[in-house]
């Protein structure tokens, strides 16, 4: 079982995909961070106590406040990863974007909206294996 | 009848000079060594608005008091032998009027060789000054539109995107859970619209990102590899359609731009001159290309159906317009080749009749300007 983290500021597609993931039997707890900033500084704060970190991350990219690369950015610039697994799951199809994360060593995949449940079954048969 | 001696019997300094400059079309002035007017051309007059007031044996700085150090010293200069010049010069006149000026500012010689007082020769230039700024705000403004429109078409194809793949993860939630519902007929049409949505949102994002990539990746091209793996690509359709296919495009001839972009162009008015040939006739599509000293041309000609040009002219390469009752018509192709073409600096045009056939003729530049 997987403790999965949803950082995404659109809460139907937030609702959508913690309906599918609890619908598996693989995760047993779901978090959720409207943007970037909120997500760094919980998780750092999670960290910091010793708390459980997510074993995954599914990563928007257009966010108020900390986009998603701003997320990626602080994480890289203070070393830290909070998760085994780091997925962005946006709607960008723009090249640039996806040129852009594969610039992050941490980025385990770039993954278009919207997610189809095979999809979203595969990448999980991957982190829990 | 002129004459210039004095009564000393000496000749007046740069007495030849004079006639010319009275009579010049352009603004001269010449000045003794003190700078004082010895004549000044009617063209002078009139851009400085001294009107018939006399001018000889005045000094220059009493009638322009505005006239700073700067000027005093270049004029020294050339009293001392320079030849100064200037091509935009920019004056704040006294009344706070505006002035641009093509200025040269050179010594003349006496009879013995010695320098005699100096030449100003000026020309006023405010008037293409401003019609210059006015085309450079024009731009500016153009520039930043352009920019924000872009902007403003990414925003919406993403805000677009996230939505209809809701709708589309919601239904696709629905189907599973509610199998029963994909029977009802309104289940299905609201099916087929998400479906239709997310075809629109995808258009409307391929002709986003086209401008954001231009002047980035561009490389010298080689057209007729380009055309001949395009050719490859709709072989089998020309076979089928028993098109012969002519490709006359010389071997060196490249272009500047956006590989992918040049292949897109390429593959889509061969596949348009494929589909559209007629269907009662030899049917050929001829491709040809030559260059000149700054784009290279490529023309893609067809004998088959054709277009009105009179009816749908302005509308050929719009977005969803379509002429022609085929099934694989889109109404996209021709709006994201024109859009390809423009994003690398290029230009292209149609020639056209009914039953005759359609002329497509590319121009881009075939070397980097930048």
């Amino acid at each position: 079982m997987i403790n999965v983290c949803i950082i995404d500021d659109d809460p139907i597609f937030v609702r959508l995909l913690s309906m599918i993931l609890s619908g598996t039997d693989r995760v047993d707890e779901i978090t959720v961070y409207k943007n970037g900033k909120e997500a760094f500084e919980t998780l750092s704060a999670i960290e910091k106590q010793g708390g459980e970190l997510p074993q995954v991350i599914f990563l928007d990219l257009n966010m108020p406040i900390w986009n998603g690369w701003l997320f990626l950015e602080e994480c890289r610039k203070k070393d830290k990863s909070f998760a085994d697994w780091l997925f962005i799951l946006t709607s960008s199809v723009n090249p640039q974007d996806i040129t852009r994360a594969g610039e992050y060593e941490k980025v385990e995949a770039f993954v278009t909206k919207p997610l189809k449940r095979k999809e979203l079954e595969q990448i999980l048969s991957k982190c829990v294996a | 009848m002129y004459s210039y001696r004095t009564h000393e019997g000496r000749k007046s300094p740069g007495s030849y000079y004079r006639i010319f400059i009275d009579q010049a079309p352009h603004a001269i002035a010449m000045f003794d060594r003190d700078i004082r007017y010895i004549g000044a051309s009617g063209k002078w007059r009139a851009d400085y608005d001294l009107g018939d007031r006399e001018l000889e044996g005045v000094s220059h700085y009493d009638i322009f008091p505005e006239i700073g150090e700067d000027w005093k010293q270049i004029h020294q200069e050339c009293l001392a032998g320079a030849v100064n010049t200037n091509d935009e010069a920019y004056f704040l006149r006294e009344d706070g009027s505006e002035q641009w000026i093509t200025w040269d500012v050179r010594p003349w010689y006496d009879d013995a060789g010695e320098i005699g007082g100096i030449l100003m020769f000026t020309e006023d230039i405010t008037d293409r000054k401003r019609s210059e700024q006015r085309v450079q705000n024009l731009l500016e403004i153009t520039q930043s539109q352009n920019r924000r429109l872009q902007n403003f078409a990414h925003i919406v194809s993403h805000n677009l995107r996230s939505h209809a793949g809701n709708i589309e993860f919601i239904l696709e939630l629905l189907a599973e859970s509610h199998p029963d519902l994909l029977k009802e007929e309104l289940m299905q049409m609201l099916h087929s619209a998400s479906g239709n949505l997310r075809t629109t949102v995808r258009d409307l994002n391929e002709i986003a990102i086209i401008h954001s990539r231009a002047n980035k990746c561009c490389s010298h091209i080689n057209l007729n590899k380009t055309l001949e793996k395009a050719l490859e690509v709709t072989h089998s359709e020309a076979v089928k359609q028993q098109v012969c296919i002519y490709n006359e495009v010389p071997d060196q001839l490249e272009v500047w731009g956006i590989p992918a972009y040049v292949e897109s162009i390429c593959l889509n008015l061969i596949t348009n001159a494929i589909r559209y040939s007629a269907p009662d006739k030899e049917r050929e599509v001829r491709i040809l290309g030559e260059k000149d000293r700054y784009l290279t041309h490529l023309t893609i000609s067809d004998n088959g159906i054709g277009i009105d040009l009179e009816r749908h002219g302005t509308e050929i390469f719009g977005m969803y317009k379509t002429f022609h009752d085929h099934p694989q018509s889109h109404g996209l192709g021709l709006f994201i080749t024109k859009n390809q073409v423009e994003a690398m600096s290029g230009s292209i045009t149609v020639e056209s009749s009914v039953g005759t056939g359609t002329t497509f003729r590319v121009s881009l530049p075939n070397q980097r300007n930048d």
